[in-house]
């Protein structure tokens, strides 16, 4: 008798000892089968809340970054309904060494020709945060620029290569508007060797007009350099921004872990943002 | 007996309070006098810290730079902010700032050239320990950051979140050094790393939050940025 009823608590303890070992994996599975959070948009998908509002296009973690740069179409709408007015702004001089603050240039004239569908440039951090926070209250979601981590993530879609699009820098211009025969055109007095190959782009490109990465996102690098939210090594006064620009002609700007770095306040025209919408809890 | 116990109750309950105020009184010593020295007409002044080490008692001014660009015909170009057109105005006697720290080494060397004597980027350490004057609280004139004593952002002061200032604008530390915290970043010779590719900036800027201006806080950055938040303070062996 006493027997039995040791046998049977062992074989409940082994029981027990079982589920607790090896049930934890089905719990797990089980969760993952019925989630209870709200479900994520599947990556990919683009998502547009209003007519002047950036595309932005959900990534694996359920956040979606910016399709494109931010055009200057977008942010007029932005300036129109605030009265933004931002002056000053630097510009690299023809001789591609000297870059000097052009004090009535601005994002309406940053120094050479754009439609709507350019790249804003001529915005500081200060501006880009501006319309971050005026793009929350128009759509009533939480957008921000991405931070230095989620926008090298973006940039480098899951892959492992040096730059967004690959490993073979001689692909540059396909998919980015970097320093190159064009651009070497429209700046003959730029001694710098220039990419060796042609984007068809002296100064910013429409944004699109190149190839994107894998994740569907366009101008990952070139075009414009690319505000993020994240200080600078230890120093908030000073924020990092990356990508590379259509001015840049060494290849090391373009390398998807390249960034650098300038004062809130600094505007150039080679330097846009890109907005990121967070996963909604 | 009941004197005695009285006694040894009075040593015990009011004799701590008495000693301290005695010491006070018998061995503080006085404050030694301030040692300093200039070792060129465009040299900055120094001051001799209790460590035999001398340091510049101000960041090195644009006009003092200036001698040196003018010797050299040190110029800057790429992307970014200039020493000349830092952004904002400046007089001669305004810290230098749009220097990477490649601009410091090189002006460091021709110092050191110039004088003879062996010129240097302060350490990390150094700098910290010369920016306190010998106290230990948040700032060398204490735990918060008070009113008008350091130019940074919401500090007090008129170059709030403006500009630099014109150096010793504000009050000198025990050691007789002029910010001593904020107004410029000062680069160091200290690295983030073995490979030297980032050295670290101390003591804050006059766009720095009152936080950056601890004796703990540091910044750090490649050896080719130039800021106009960044600037130099010299140091040498007092005794070479």
């Amino acid at each position: 008798m006493r027997g039995a009823i040791r046998r049977r608590f062992a074989a409940a303890l082994a029981l027990f000892a079982w589920l607790t070992v090896c049930g934890l994996p089905f719990a797990a599975s089980a969760q993952q089968a019925a989630p209870t959070g709200p479900a994520k948009a599947a990556p990919g998908k683009a998502i547009q809340e209003c007519a002047n509002c950036p595309i932005v296009v959900t990534l694996p973690d359920g956040a979606a970054i910016g399709k494109f740069p931010v055009t200057r179409g977008e942010f007029a709408a932005f300036a129109n309904e605030t009265k933004f007015e931002g002056k000053g702004c630097y510009q690299m001089q023809a001789n591609g060494k000297d870059w000097l603050v052009g004090e009535n240039a601005d994002w309406k004239s940053p120094g050479y020709a754009q439609t709507d569908r350019h790249p804003v440039v001529c915005v500081s951090w200060n501006d880009a945060t501006r319309y971050v926070e005026w793009l929350s209250k128009k759509t009533g979601h939480e957008y921000r620029l991405p931070t230095l981590e989620e926008s090298v993530a973006a940039a480098i879609a899951g892959g492992t290569d040096e730059f967004p699009f690959g490993a073979d820098a001689a692909t540059i211009c396909q998919y980015a508007n970097v320093g190159d025969v064009s651009y070497a055109k429209a700046f003959p007095g730029d001694a710098r060797p220039h990419q060796p190959c042609d984007d068809k782009f002296g100064y910013t490109a429409p944004v699109g007009s190149l190839k994107p990465n894998k994740y569907g996102l366009y101008d990952m690098t070139g075009n414009v350099w690319q505000w993020t939210n994240s200080c600078m090594k230890g120093d908030c006064s000073n924020a990092i921004f990356r990508g590379g620009g259509w001015n840049d002609t060494d290849l090391e700007n373009f390398r998807v872990r390249h960034s650098w770095g300038d004062r809130v306040q600094v505007r150039s025209f080679a330097l846009g943002f890109r907005v990121l919408r967070p996963a909604t809890p | 007996m009941t004197f005695l116990i009285r006694l040894i109750a009075w040593v015990v309950v009011c004799g701590a309070a008495v000693s301290p105020a005695l010491a006070d009184n018998a061995f503080v010593l006085p404050r030694a006098p301030l040692v300093t020295f200039r070792d060129c007409p465009e040299c900055s002044e120094m001051v001799v810290l209790p460590t035999a080490l001398a340091i510049g008692r101000t960041p090195v001014t644009r006009g003092q730079f200036a001698r040196f660009a003018e010797a050299t015909g040190f110029k800057q170009d790429g992307w970014g902010c200039s020493w000349t057109t830092p952004e904002y105005p400046q007089t001669d006697d305004d810290p230098v700032t749009c220097v990477s720290w490649a601009d410091a080494q090189k002006y460091v060397e021709w110092i050191a050239a110039r004088t003879g004597h062996p010129y240097r980027l302060p350490t990390l350490e150094e700098s910290r320990y010369a920016a306190m004057g010998g106290e230990t609280g948040s700032y060398w004139w204490g735990q918060s950051v008070g009113v008008n004593r350091a130019n940074c952002k919401g500090c007090g002061s008129q170059w709030d979140s403006v500009g630099t200032s014109p150096v010793a604008s504000f009050k000198p530390n025990a050691f007789g050094v002029f910010d001593a915290v904020g107004n410029v970043w000062q680069w160091t010779g200290t690295c983030v790393a073995e490979k030297c590719g980032e050295h670290y900036l101390f003591g804050g800027s006059w766009a720095s939050v009152p936080a950056d201006l601890r004796a703990s806080a540091k910044i750090w950055n490649d050896l080719n940025y130039r800021l106009n938040t960044y600037g130099i303070r010299l140091v040498r062996d007092a005794s070479r």
